[in-house]
């Protein structure tokens, strides 16, 4: 008995079959004993599965189980809203109040600190100088590696690149 | 404790300690500035001389000069150094050689005003940015292709 000849016993025994192909196996069943047994054999397996299926039953009437359901939605859209009234103060201010009081607060800090650090942040502004000497000339510079303002005063006489004299220095 | 309870207390408390600290730190810069600045003026020779003429000069720390690479001069040396202690608008004279002297005053918005004195003259007055951070150097030609430098910052 082939693989094919399986296959068309579980067929048959479902009902699965065309007249012909049903008289074939009923034919096959006649002369095949090993057809007889696996056929025996899926007959019983078949009805043990039917008749040992669990069965499960509302212990309510299907009426009242879906009443139970509809009750429940009315009950939940009927439920009140709560009122302001129902909340304490405290917990108003607790919710509200102390969170945005701090938010202030923070936002006052953070505007105080850059008001403070403004300078910093801009490209630095040279200072004044004031010459009270019209022999000398200065340069400013700035080393901002060094965060080093330099002043370099010098003799504005025009004799440029000659040795600078004594009256220089002080 | 549940976290909705817990989370308004710690932007509370978070909010306390920044003022607290806030209001710290202001006190206490309230208070530097009413005991005044620490300033260290140094009067320094810029040469390229190996050696300094006047064994009392002592030669800058390489760290030091580092900070002058900016000038063309290879060796400096330390003529003079003072510390003077400045209150808001209190001018301080300090001499630094015996032509050369600065007076400094604390004009408020951490600017200092440095007046340069040469031979009894007053030759510069200058205002600039002074901090612990920023410092000031005035500078000028000296004998033999040499300078002066007068390094001026604010010290702790």
């Amino acid at each position: 008995m082939n693989h094919e000849q399986q296959l068309q016993l579980q067929a048959y025994l479902d009902g699965e079959l065309s007249d012909r192909e049903s008289r074939k196996v009923t034919d096959l069943l006649a002369s095949n004993e090993e057809a007889r047994n696996l056929f025996s054999e899926l007959q019983f397996t078949r009805t043990a599965l039917v008749e040992n299926e669990p069965e499960f039953k509302l212990p309510e009437s299907r009426e009242f189980f879906w009443s139970k359901i509809q009750r429940e939605i009315r009950q939940t859209e009927a439920a009140p809203v709560p009122t302001a009234a129902g909340v304490s103060v405290f917990a108003w201010l607790q919710r509200y109040l102390m969170p945005v009081s701090v938010v202030a607060v923070l936002a006052v800090i953070g505007i105080f600190a850059m008001s403070k650090s403004q300078p910093t942040q801009t490209a630095y502004a040279f200072g004044e100088i004031e010459a009270l000497n019209g022999d000398m000339d200065s340069i400013t510079f700035r080393s901002e590696a060094e965060r080093m303002t330099v002043i370099y005063l010098y003799d504005n006489k025009p004799e440029v690149g000659a040795e600078v004299t004594s009256d220089s220095s002080i | 404790m549940n976290r909705r309870s817990f989370l308004p207390k710690y932007l509370l408390w978070t909010a306390c300690l920044t003022v607290g600290l806030y209001l710290a730190g202001s006190v206490a810069g309230f208070s530097a500035d009413k005991t005044g600045k620490k300033i260290d003026i140094q009067l320094v020779w810029g040469t390229n001389e190996e050696k300094s003429p006047d064994e009392t000069h002592k030669r800058l720390s390489a760290q030091e000069t580092k900070k002058l690479r900016m000038f063309k001069w290879k060796h400096y040396f330390l003529v003079k150094r003072a510390t003077v202690i400045i209150k808001p608008d209190v001018p301080t004279k300090k001499r630094l050689s015996e032509e050369c002297e600065v007076q400094l005053k604390d004009v408020g918005n951490s600017m200092l005003e440095v007046e340069l004195w040469g031979k009894g003259k007053l030759t510069r007055k200058i205002k600039e940015k002074v901090t612990k951070e920023d410092s000031v150097t005035i500078a000028g030609d000296a004998a033999n292709d040499s300078a002066w430098l007068i390094l001026i910052k604010e010290v702790p």
